[in-house]
C-alpha cells in the first residue's frame, strides 16, 4: 500500500480549481474556499448554542489551565468581572495568537481536553470583553489579549447576516500588548471576563452553585482527610495517562475564600481499582468504594463536613471521567445495575477514567459522540459493572443473613432466658426452638465468618436443648423440675445474646401447704412450720432432696382434689 | 498611568513600611487599607504583611479613550492580585473623591468597611494613601462662580467625618501642580493675623514669598495646618510626620505627607493636638534623591533650627522621623552643613 504523503493537518486533494473556472464534467474537483466563505454569525450561533449554562464557560477557561499544566486555579469574582487565573506555562507570543483561532486547535488529544479551539469564546454570549494575560517563567514580559465582545456583538448586530467574515470581526475586535511583568520567574495565565451580563452574573455569583458546579464538573483534587485519596491518586496517576488534580480557590468580594476539595467520604469500604479491558486492550480505569453500611451513601458518609455543603445524592454511583473532567452525570450509569431496580448502584461511589482517545466528549460534556469506541466503551463498562453488583450483591445478601442468623440468635438467648426462669414448656419450647434452628439453618452458609461460628455454637446448643427436651418428656417429670435441669445443662457461654434472669425465689413447705389453704388452725400451721424448719435445717432449702419432697407432696395433694 | 519611581519605592519601603508596621503592632492587628494603588498594586505588595482588607479605587472616565485605559487599568489591578496572590481586596470603580463622598462608586459598590446608617455613611479604614497625582485640586471657574469647593478639597474634608469614632493614618501624595493660585498663601497669612506667634508670622511671610519653584515648600507649610485643623474640628488629634519631597516618573515634582490621627471619643467641642502648629512647622523636610532619604533645607526657611546632617540619613535617623523623636537624632553632630 503506497505511503500517504499527505502533511499533517492538511487533507487529502483532489485536482483543485479556482473559483470562476468552469467545473469539468465526470470527475471531482476541489475549488478551495476562502476566509469569506466563514461568516461573522457563526461566532454567537456556536458560542451560545454549544454553551448553555454560564458556569460551562468557566468549566472551558479551567480546562485550558489543565492543560496547561496548572496545579492550582482561582477562580475570583469581583464586581461584574470574573477571573480564571492559573499558574500553569503560560504562553508565548505564537501560542497566544493562535488560540485565537476560531475552531483550530494544536492540542493533542492524548494529552488534552481541549481540542476544539472553541473554549476561548465560551464568555462570549456573557461578557463584552475578555481579556487574556499571559506569561512564561523565562519571560521578562506579561502579553495580552483582549476581545472586545462588546464591540463584535455591535458589529454583527449592524451588519446584514453575510457580509462580515469570522475572520474580520476577530481581527477588528481583538488586540496584543505586551507589558514588563513584576512576577520574574513565574509563569501564570489570567482570563478575565469583564462586564458581565447582570443575568449571568448572578448565576455565576452563587457560590453554592459555583462550588456545586466545580465539585461535579471540574478535576478537583481529593480532600486530604478522604482515607484513600493517597491510594486512589497513586493508582490514577500511574495508570491513567493525562490525569490531572487541580486545587481550586474560590474568592469573591462578600465571601470567605474557599478552597473547593471533593468531600472526605467516609464509612466506605477500602476501593476497588483496576483497568477496564476490551479486546484486551485498556481502556479505561475505574475505582469504587461501597458504603460501609451496606446501604446508599447518606449523610453518615458526609459526616467529616459541613452540613449542607455536600449532598450525598452527588456521590452515589458512578461517573465518566476523561483527563479529570466529568462527561455526563451519575444517573446515566445508573441502569446497568440491574437487580432491584438499581439499589445496589447508590451503595457506591465510583469513577471511571476514559483512556481510549477514540472515545471523544461531546462539546456539552453530556456525553460521548457516538462511534465504535463509545460502543465498545459501553459494553466493557457495563461488565465492569455488572461484576461490580455482583460483589455488591454478595455483600448484601451476606449482611442480609449476618442479620437474619443474628435475630436468630438474639431469639435463642430469649429462650434461653424463658427456659431459666420458668422451665420448659415441652410443646411451645419445642415449637420455637424448631424454628430458630430452622432460621440458624436457612441463612447460615450466605453468613460471614463471624456470625457462621457463632452460628454453629449455637446450632450445637440448640441440639442439646433439643436433647434435654426428649428426656424431659420421657421422664415425665414435672415441668419446673425439668426447668432446673435444662438451665443447669446450658454452657457456661453461650454465643447468643441473653438477659439476666432473676433468681426464682425458694419455694417452701410451708409455702406450698398454705398455697394448698391446708392448714384449718393456727396449731396446725405452727407445727408444720416447725418441722418445715427441720427439713431445711438438714437438707437445705435448694437441695433435691428438699425439692422432692414438696413436688410429692405437691403432686399427692393435688391429685386429691 | 501610575508609573513607579525609585524615589517613590524608597518611601514606600524604608518609610512607610516601617511607619504601618509600628501601628499595626501598636493596634495588635492588621491594617484595613483603602486607596489609589494603581495597576502594579505596588503599595499592596509592598505593605502585604501589615494588611487586612484592601479597597482599591479606580477612576472610570468617561471619554471613550480615557475610559478604555481606565478600564485597562481595573483589568490589570484584578489580574496583578492573583498573580501576586494578594487577598481581600476589591476594587471600587469611581473617583475617590465620589466614593469618599458618596460612599459608593459608580456602580454603586460600596467600600467594604463602610457602613450606611442612618445618622449617614462611616468608614472604618485604618491607612488611606491617597496618591494625587494631578495635585491637591484643580478649581473650576464654574466651581468658584457657584461658590463649591474643589472635589478633592471636599472629600478630605468629608474623609475626617466619614471615619468619626475610628483611629486612622494618611498617606496624602501631591503633585506641586495645581490651580490654587493664591489661596495657600492667603490660607498661611490669615494663619499668620490669627495667632501673635512669631515663628508662623515668619513662616507665613516667607512662604508667601517663595516661588514657583519652590512650591513643595509651600505645600510642606500650609497643608499640615489645614490637615490638623480638619482633624481636630471632628476630634481627631493629629500628628503629622516630616513632609518628603521627591522628583516622581517624569521629573514630577511630588511631596509626601504623612498623618497619624487619634479619634476622641466623648466631646463634643474641637479637640487639641499635643503636636502644635509651631511643632509641625519645625518639622524637618526630608528629600528622597536616587533612592536616598536627605534633609532638604532652602536658605531663609525660618523652621530650619537645626542644622541639616551631612550626607544621607541613617536609618536610626530615618525611624526617629517615623516615631517623631526628631530633635534627638536629627540633631546628631554630624550636621555640619547647611545646603
Amino acid at each position: 500500500m503506497p505511503k500517504d504523503t499527505t502533511p499533517k493537518g492538511q487533507l487529502k486533494q483532489n485536482a483543485s480549481i479556482l473559483v470562476g473556472d468552469e467545473i469539468p464534467q465526470g470527475k471531482f474537483v476541489t475549488i478551495p474556499a476562502k476566509d469569506d466563505d466563514i461568516g461573522g454569525q457563526l461566532l454567537p450561533i456556536l458560542s451560545k448554542g454549544l454553551y448553555t449554562n454560564p458556569l460551562d464557560c468557566i468549566r472551558e477557561y479551567v480546562q485550558n489551565s489543565v492543560d496547561a499544566g496548572a496545579k492550582k486555579v482561582t477562580i475570583k469574582i469581583t464586581g461584574n468581572s470574573v477571573l480564571v487565573h492559573d499558574t500553569g506555562q503560560g504562553m508565548d507570543e505564537a501560542q497566544l495568537l493562535s488560540s485565537r483561532k476560531f475552531g483550530i486547535s494544536g492540542k493533542d488529544l492524548a494529552e488534552h481536553v481541549g481540542f476544539r479551539g472553541i473554549g476561548i469564546y465560551s464568555g462570549y454570549d456573557l461578557a463584552n470583553r475578555l481579556i487574556i494575560t499571559t506569561k512564561k517563567a523565562d519571560s521578562q514580559d506579561e502579553l495580552i489579549m483582549k476581545f472586545d465582545f462588546g464591540g463584535m456583538k455591535k458589529e454583527l448586530e449592524a451588519s446584514p447576516v453575510g457580509t462580515i467574515t469570522l475572520s474580520a470581526i476577530l481581527s477588528d475586535f481583538t488586540s496584543f500588548s505586551r507589558k514588563p511583568s513584576a512576577a520574574a520567574g513565574k509563569s501564570f495565565t489570567t482570563v478575565q471576563l469583564e462586564e458581565i451580563s447582570e443575568v449571568h452574573l448572578r448565576k455565576i455569583g452563587n457560590r453554592a452553585e459555583l462550588r456545586q458546579y466545580i465539585l461535579q464538573n471540574l478535576p478537583v483534587d481529593f480532600s486530604d482527610n478522604f482515607d484513600f485519596k493517597q491510594r486512589i491518586t497513586d493508582d490514577l496517576a500511574q495508570n491513567v495517562p493525562g490525569y490531572k488534580a487541580v486545587t481550586i480557590e474560590l474568592q469573591s468580594d462578600d465571601e470567605e475564600d474557599e478552597i473547593i476539595t471533593r468531600p472526605p467520604l467516609n464509612g466506605l469500604r477500602a476501593p476497588n481499582i483496576g483497568p477496564i479491558y476490551s479486546d484486551g486492550k485498556i481502556i479505561a480505569y475505574y475505582w469504587a468504594c461501597l458504603n460501609k453500611e451496606n446501604e446508599r451513601l447518606g449523610e453518615n458518609n458526609l459526616a467529616l463536613t459541613k452540613k449542607g455543603t455536600y449532598k450525598p445524592s452527588d456521590y452515589q454511583g458512578f461517573i465518566y471521567k476523561c483527563k479529570g473532567f466529568t462527561i455526563g452525570n451519575r444517573d446515566q450509569l445508573y441502569t446497568l445495575f440491574t437487580a432491584g431496580s438499581g439499589t445496589l448502584y447508590r451503595w457506591y461511589t465510583g469513577e471511571i477514567y476514559v483512556i481510549d482517545d477514540q472515545v471523544i466528549p461531546n462539546t456539552a460534556r453530556a456525553d460521548f459522540e457516538t462511534n465504535a469506541a463509545k460502543s465498545r466503551l459501553e459494553i466493557a463498562v457495563k461488565s465492569k459493572l455488572e461484576e461490580l453488583e455482583k460483589a455488591a450483591e454478595k455483600i448484601r445478601n451476606t449482611a442480609l443473613s449476618d442479620k437474619k442468623v443474628t435475630e436468630a440468635l438474639a431469639a435463642l438467648g430469649a429462650l434461653h432466658n424463658e427456659i431459666s426462669k420458668k422451665g420448659i414448656d415441652t410443646f411451645e419450647d419445642w415449637d420455637k426452638l424448631r424454628d430458630v434452628r430452622d432460621q440458624i439453618k436457612k441463612h447460615r452458609a450466605k453468613t460471614s465468618a463471624v456470625i457462621k461460628e457463632k452460628a454453629d455454637q449455637s446450632l450445637k446448643i440448640v441440639e442439646k436443648l433439643e436433647k434435654e427436651i426428649r428426656t424431659g418428656v420421657s421422664r415425665n417429670v414435672s415441668t419446673s423440675h425439668s426447668a432446673k435441669r435444662s438451665a443447669k445443662s446450658l454452657p457456661a457461654t453461650l454465643p447468643f445474646p441473653t438477659k439476666p434472669v432473676d433468681p426464682a425465689p425458694e419455694r417452701t413447705l410451708t409455702d406450698v401447704l398454705k398455697e394448698l389453704d391446708l392448714f384449718d388452725s393456727p396449731s396446725s400451721s405452727r407445727v408444720m412450720e416447725a418441722i418445715d424448719a427441720v427439713l431445711v435445717d438438714v437438707l437445705g432449702s435448694d437441695s433435691t432432696a428438699y425439692q422432692r419432697i414438696i413436688a410429692a407432696v405437691e403432686t399427692t395433694l393435688q391429685g386429691e382434689d | 498611568m501610575f508609573l513607579d519611581s525609585e524615589n517613590k519605592r524608597a518611601i514606600r519601603e524604608r518609610y512607610n513600611l516601617p511607619f504601618l508596621s509600628l501601628v499595626s503592632s501598636r493596634l495588635g492587628r492588621k491594617l484595613a487599607y483603602l486607596g489609589l494603588p494603581g495597576a502594579p498594586l505596588n503599595d499592596l505588595v509592598d505593605w502585604g504583611p501589615m494588611l487586612s482588607v484592601k479597597t482599591c479605587v479606580q477612576i472610570v472616565r468617561k471619554p471613550r479613550l480615557q475610559r478604555e485605559e481606565d478600564l485597562q487599568i481595573i483589568s490589570e489591578m484584578a489580574s496583578t492580585a492573583l498573580v501576586q496572590d494578594i487577598k481581600q481586596l476589591e476594587i471600587i470603580r469611581g473617583a475617590i473623591e465620589e466614593v469618599i463622598l458618596a460612599g459608593k462608586g459608580i456602580d454603586g459598590a460600596s467600600p467594604k468597611l463602610s457602613v450606611n446608617s442612618g445618622t449617614g455613611i462611616s468608614f472604618q479604614y485604618d491607612i488611606y494613601n491617597l496618591d494625587f497625582l494631578g495635585g491637591i485640586a484643580y478649581k473650576k471657574t464654574s466651581q468658584t462662580a457657584t461658590g463649591q469647593k474643589s472635589p478633592r478639597i471636599k472629600a478630605i474634608e468629608e474623609l475626617f467625618a466619614r471615619q468619626r469614632g475610628h483611629d486612622f493614618n494618611l498617606f496624602l501624595t501631591l503633585n506641586v501642580r495645581d490651580t490654587f493660585g493664591d489661596e495657600p498663601v492667603q490660607f498661611l497669612q490669615e494663619a499668620a493675623q490669627r495667632t501673635q506667634n512669631d515663628l508662623i508670622q515668619t513662616v507665613a511671610a516667607w512662604g508667601s514669598g517663595l516661588g514657583e519653584g519652590f512650591k513643595q515648600h509651600q505645600l510642606r507649610l500650609w497643608v499640615p495646618q489645614w490637615i490638623r485643623e480638619l482633624a481636630e474640628m471632628q476630634n481627631f488629634r493629629c500628628r503629622c510626620l516630616p513632609s518628603v519631597a521627591y522628583t516622581g516618573h517624569e521629573n514630577a515634582k511630588m511631596i509626601h505627607f504623612t498623618f497619624e490621627f487619634q479619634f476622641v471619643a466623648g466631646r463634643d467641642l474641637r479637640v487639641q493636638s499635643s503636636q502644635t502648629a509651631e511643632d509641625v512647622l519645625n518639622l524637618p523636610m526630608l528629600l528622597v534623591e536616587e533612592g536616598r532619604f536627605l534633609r532638604c533645607v532652602v536658605s531663609g526657611d525660618p523652621c530650619s533650627i537645626l542644622e541639616p546632617p551631612q550626607g544621607p540619613l541613617t536609618p536610626q535617623q530615618l525611624m526617629s522621623c517615623i516615631t517623631g523623636d526628631t530633635h534627638a537624632e536629627l540633631s546628631s553632630p554630624v550636621a555640619i552643613q547647611a545646603s
